[in-house]
């Protein structure tokens, strides 16, 4: 089964994202073959009260609770996160959370964030990092964000070992920087491959060299067409037996990932 | 369904074959020289049959090109037009800053295989004018060849050299004979798009960026499905990801062939006639 570690709902305020709610996401999902997505509310990111955005991203999916899992929002910054996320856990059921610190205003490796990550594990929940949302040479020229820098990264992985963490957006350069590392132990770490189609064939030369089985799927729809990278793992290029792993079996070897798929595809 | 079984996932989307075959107009021969056999044939597999290459340089991708690095990514793009006759095709990349831009042209526009102008970030002059650019553009209105132009709008403003839609619009409307490609949907796709919307003579390309769910439907509607052409942007980007642009998009079968093959067939090809 296809899993999507990269989508979205909710709203954007430069232009409408294409998707309205999540019955237009499961139809994307349809087309494509996705058999669940972890989904957050990309507003969420921006809300100063994340509890609220939590419980409306339960309301949106309710109805789709075995296709969908929802990923709440947290402010690692916030005097208030740990129950936010307490409450997101037991009172809204979410699959785990996502944050964006370069929107959010915090460093990734900050003291608070590494003790979020700590919590999750403790709760077999996952941390999602999202190192952008859209691309720095086409924002709002008044709300300019830059990705998360790799160094920070690095420093919560390795400051929070034990804790499932899904990068979203990496690029090919990020990804290979980060598996060159030494040092670092990125066996609960999972990086989605969307960001990852340029240059040609640098997909294919980072599995060549560091093997696939760090790399999960993740769309960044509604912002991206999830066909995308669907296609990239089609590209002649990539072997065969990659792509299948990266589409389907990765994500299988974690305990918390296949617990939580498991947990809703099963019902 | 939820599909479960491993299989099911790569046999449940593939690139539909109603693309193929396509015309990729926007690629660039890689640095590496070693990937270049690897690239064509992806190309192939993905069901393009025709390629249009430019270089934006030999070594590497320099902003204002001398006139040996010109010269250079133009013999590489002419050297691939003769070892892959029927497939490979080129534009002349110019600096048009330069005084042998003129000579460029005509010397490589005489080549089989050349079927067009490409100009990139090297279009201003030293007070940022956009002087150099009119006498490539004259020159493609006198040999009836398109230019396709890098145009971007740049969040935190645009390289030196580098036009934006704004300035690709100016240009159009200065020569309405003149046929301008604005490469990258125009970077910021929504904006570019409704910059060169009231010019006829200005296609886009979807090359280039991610996959931006919506641009291309956009593009469709607002210019219309036979001012929306495919191309990749390979090596920088992927051929198949740029092109499942084009097979996701919620738009009738058949501007997603106008899409990526008749505009193009018609504009570098001048084949009225539908494949």
């Amino acid at each position: 089964m296809i899993v999507d570690f990269g989508a979205y709902l909710g709203n954007w305020p430069l232009y409408p994202l294409p998707i309205r709610d999540a019955a237009g996401l499961v139809g994307v999902m349809d087309r494509c073959g996705i058999g669940a997505a972890f989904v957050s509310l990309v507003d969420g990111a921006f809300s100063l009260n994340p509890r609220d955005a939590n419980e409306r991203l339960k309301s949106m999916v309710a109805e789709h609770a075995a296709r969908v899992l929802p990923v709440g929002s947290v402010d690692a910054s916030s005097p208030c996160w740990r129950e936010d996320v307490v409450a997101g856990i037991e009172q809204v059921g979410l699959a785990g959370f996502r944050i964006h610190p370069t929107y959010q205003g915090f460093a990734l490796d900050s003291n608070g964030v590494v003790a979020l990550a700590d919590t999750l594990a403790m709760a077999h929940r996952p941390l999602f990092v999202a190192s952008f949302i859209d691309e720095e040479r086409f924002q709002h020229p008044a709300f300019r964000v830059p990705p998360v820098s790799l160094d920070q990264i690095a420093g919560l992985i390795r400051r929070a070992p034990e804790t499932t963490i899904v990068l979203n957006n990496l690029t090919v350069e990020q990804a290979t920087a980060l598996l060159d590392m030494p040092g670092i132990s990125l066996s609960n770490v999972f990086m989605d491959v969307n960001a990852m189609d340029k240059p040609f064939s640098g997909l294919a030369q980072l599995i060549q060299h560091h093997g696939s089985d760090r790399l999960v799927y993740g769309s960044q729809v509604p912002f991206l067409y999830p066909e995308a990278p669907l296609a990239l793992l089609q590209e002649s290029t990539v072997p065969d037996d990659g792509a299948k792993a990266i589409l389907e079996q990765n994500w299988r070897t974690s305990e918390v990932l296949r617990g939580l798929v498991e947990s809703v595809s099963l019902t | 369904m939820v599909p479960t079984r491993c299989s099911d996932a790569l046999d449940r989307w593939r690139m539909p074959a109603y693309l193929t075959p396509a015309i990729d107009m926007h690629a660039h021969p890689p640095y590496d020289r070693s990937q270049t056999g690897l690239m064509l044939d992806a190309a192939r597999r993905v069901g393009i049959e025709r390629l249009i290459l430019c270089s934006v340089g030999y070594s590497d991708t320099i902003p204002y090109p001398p006139i040996e690095e010109v010269r250079r990514g133009n013999d590489e793009v002419l050297s691939l037009i003769r070892s892959h006759p029927g497939f490979v095709y080129g534009l002349v990349y110019v600096n048009p800053n330069l005084p042998e831009t003129r000579d460029v042209l005509g010397h490589y526009l005489q080549q089989p295989g050349f079927v067009g102008i490409k100009l990139w970030i090297s279009c201003r002059d030293e007070r940022g004018r956009l002087d150099p650019v009119y006498p490539v553009v004259e020159f493609a209105i006198d040999r009836n060849v398109p230019v396709l132009c890098h145009a971007f709008y740049r969040s935190g403003g645009n390289l030196p050299g580098e036009l934006s839609p704004t300035d690709l619009a100016h240009v159009a409307a200065c020569y309405p004979q003149a046929k301008l490609v604005m490469a990258h949907l125009g970077g910021q796709w929504i904006q570019g798009i409704r910059a060169v919307k009231p010019y006829p003579n200005v296609w886009t390309d979807i090359s280039g960026s991610r996959a931006y769910m919506g641009s291309v439907e956009f593009a469709v509607k607002e210019l219309g499905a036979d001012r929306v052409l495919y191309g990749s942007d390979a090596f920088m980007r992927s051929f198949a990801a740029m092109l499942a642009k084009v097979a996701a998009a919620e738009i009738d079968l058949s501007d997603k062939r106008r899409i990526v093959w008749d505009n193009s067939a018609a504009l570098f090809f001048g084949e009225g006639v539908p494949k």
